[in-house]
């Protein structure tokens, strides 16, 4: 059953039975490329079983690109024997740092966006993709924080990164919503400024606000359904660049797979409601009319 | 150092607690960071937090996350010198088993996650004549781990590792105990095993032949019989080969 992904969830592995059974057309999976950076045993058991029927994505969150340091060479490799092993439709990494000083710090972690670090992002990019000998995905970061100092808007940046580099873009619709609230910028116009060809897979997720400054401060927690700004940012995503293989990403308060598969499937549906040519290379296209969203909420947990 | 390696350098520090943060609005990592430590301990350790409830787990985490911040970002692996911690942890104190059941749960996912290997066939040991154990060796599989404590952790651990509640009845001899932990098949099996029966796995373990290893094993417990033993321990899957001592 491997065809070609349209949408996709985070594979948890008490799902392992559902998710294998599920007949669903184009479903596919992602994990954390750390969680199976293991010898052997069952969970890579579970991950060659799982990859047998569907396609899969491997997510790192540990190659600290950002860092002003070159990736450590063992954790490169330690990635490698994983895509190598199965062969993923896709690797991505994110714009962000996690490890600093033998220390690893469990977040991404933002940086100023100047010239200086883009050269060093832009090296560490090119010693990554030489050593897994194959293109990156890079996500867009969640901020909380307009840093000082900086040379340009994101959007510059990751369409500089990807002339320099040829690496792919992972757009985190959520984080770009996220990101935009937080530092009081447009969301809609900062992924109409990406670049189209280079977005090689879509993630959309839930967010909470901060448990002491409430609304004015988004948390990207994984931890809730996918928010209705978030799906019409999608929708207005997915109209000009077309489809592309989309991911329903959730690590905390992890629901039954029937509901994340019910989210995922909302997701496939305005997916499959796009003309079938994906928007031309030259021209943005106007966006299609919106089509009708099911009315029914997303299913909570 | 660049402007970059500065900036995180900052955050890194502050990170970590040794300085406040030039920028408040960067506050949000304090939380994600630690709290990404604290939920991996956590999950390395789930019937240590099953003994002492979340909150005291949690607690207990923080602290150790401020002395041994993870160092690598397979956070599988994070905590490893979690139950050297708990035994000179004072609030512990109380509780004298603590530090070894976090050992046993630590051994648990070494095998858990230990590199494959088919286990050795009982019948070729079977085979194997008395004569012959002063010229071959076992080898261990990568998944085998065997453990002697000094308390009745092994069966503390038992009682409190299922996803069912434990009845509250347990009755303790207040004894050493060992364990061997294999994973032939799949998943990862716990064998409570005699002083006798881990002697001879240590003596296998560093490279003794059978016939050492018998040796060792009866000065230990010189009731048991060393073909019985061996032959039993095969069958928990503990062996990946045999070779010319």
């Amino acid at each position: 059953m491997k065809r070609a992904p349209t949408a996709g969830l985070s594979f948890k592995p008490q799902h392992f039975d559902a998710a294998l059974a599920d007949p669903a057309a184009g479903l596919w999976f992602e994990v954390h490329a750390e969680n199976y950076m293991v010898a052997g045993g069952p969970r890579l058991a579970m991950l060659e079983a799982l990859r047998h029927e569907r396609p899969l994505s491997l997510h790192g969150v540990g190659l600290s690109l950002a860092a002003d340091a070159d990736p450590d060479p063992a954790h490169l490799a330690r990635l490698k024997v994983l895509a190598d092993r199965f062969a993923p439709f896709a690797v991505s990494e994110h714009l962000a740092w996690s490890a600093w000083g033998g220390v690893y710090h469990g977040d991404l972690l933002p940086f100023p966006r100047t010239a200086a670090a883009l050269e060093r992002i832009v090296r560490n990019v090119d010693i990554a993709q030489t050593t897994l000998g194959r293109r990156l995905l890079i996500e867009n970061p969640s901020l909380y924080a307009d840093l000082d100092g900086q040379d340009m808007d994101e959007a510059a940046f990751l369409g500089a990164l990807v002339r320099r580099t040829g690496c792919g873009l992972l757009v985190d619709v959520n984080n770009a919503f996220i990101s935009a609230h937080n530092l009081g910028r447009d969301a809609g116009a900062y992924l109409d400024a990406l670049p189209a060809d280079a977005i090689g897979e879509v993630h959309l997720a839930g967010h909470a606000p901060d448990p002491e400054l409430g609304e004015a401060l988004l948390i990207d927690t994984h931890g809730a359904p996918v928010a209705e700004p978030v799906w019409s940012l999608y929708r207005r995503l997915i109209a000009r660049i077309g489809p592309r293989p989309t991911l329903i990403e959730r690590d905390q308060e992890v629901p039954p797979f029937a509901t994340l598969m019910a989210e995922r499937q909302r997701a496939a549906d305005m997916l499959a409601r796009l003309p079938d040519a994906p928007a031309t290379r030259s021209a943005p296209q106007p966006a299609p009319e919106p089509a009708p969203e099911p009315t029914q909420e997303p299913a909570h947990v | 150092m660049s402007e970059l390696a500065a900036f995180e350098d900052a955050v890194a520090k502050a990170l970590r607690g040794e300085t406040r943060l030039a920028d408040p609005r960067l506050s949000v990592h304090l939380n994600t960071v630690a709290k990404a430590a604290i939920d991996a301990l956590a999950d390395n350790y789930p019937t240590v937090e099953r003994l002492v409830g979340a909150e005291w787990m949690r607690a207990c985490a923080w602290t150790y996350w401020r002395e041994a911040p993870p160092r690598d970002p397979i956070l599988l692996t994070y905590g490893e010198t979690f139950p050297d911690f708990l035994a000179a942890f004072p609030p512990a104190e109380e509780l004298p088993y603590l530090a070894a059941v976090a050992r046993l749960d630590l051994i648990w996912r070494e095998a858990h996650i230990a590199a494959d290997a088919a286990p050795l066939s009982p019948d070729l040991l079977a085979a194997l004549a008395p004569a012959g154990r002063s010229a071959h060796r076992l080898v261990l599989a990568p998944s085998t781990r065997h453990v002697w404590l000094d308390v009745p952790a092994v069966t503390i651990w038992r009682h409190n590792r299922g996803p069912e509640v434990p009845s509250a009845d347990l009755q303790l001899d207040w004894t050493p105990e060992g364990a061997l932990f294999t994973r032939p098949y799949g998943e990862v099996l716990t064998v409570p095993i005699g002083a006798g029966a881990f002697a001879f796995l240590d003596a296998v373990a560093a490279g003794a032949s059978l016939a050492e290893a018998d040796a060792v094993m009866r000065a230990r417990d010189p009731a048991l019989d060393p073909i019985t033993l061996t032959l039993d321990l095969a069958a928990t899957g503990a062996f990946s080969g045999l070779l010319a001592a």
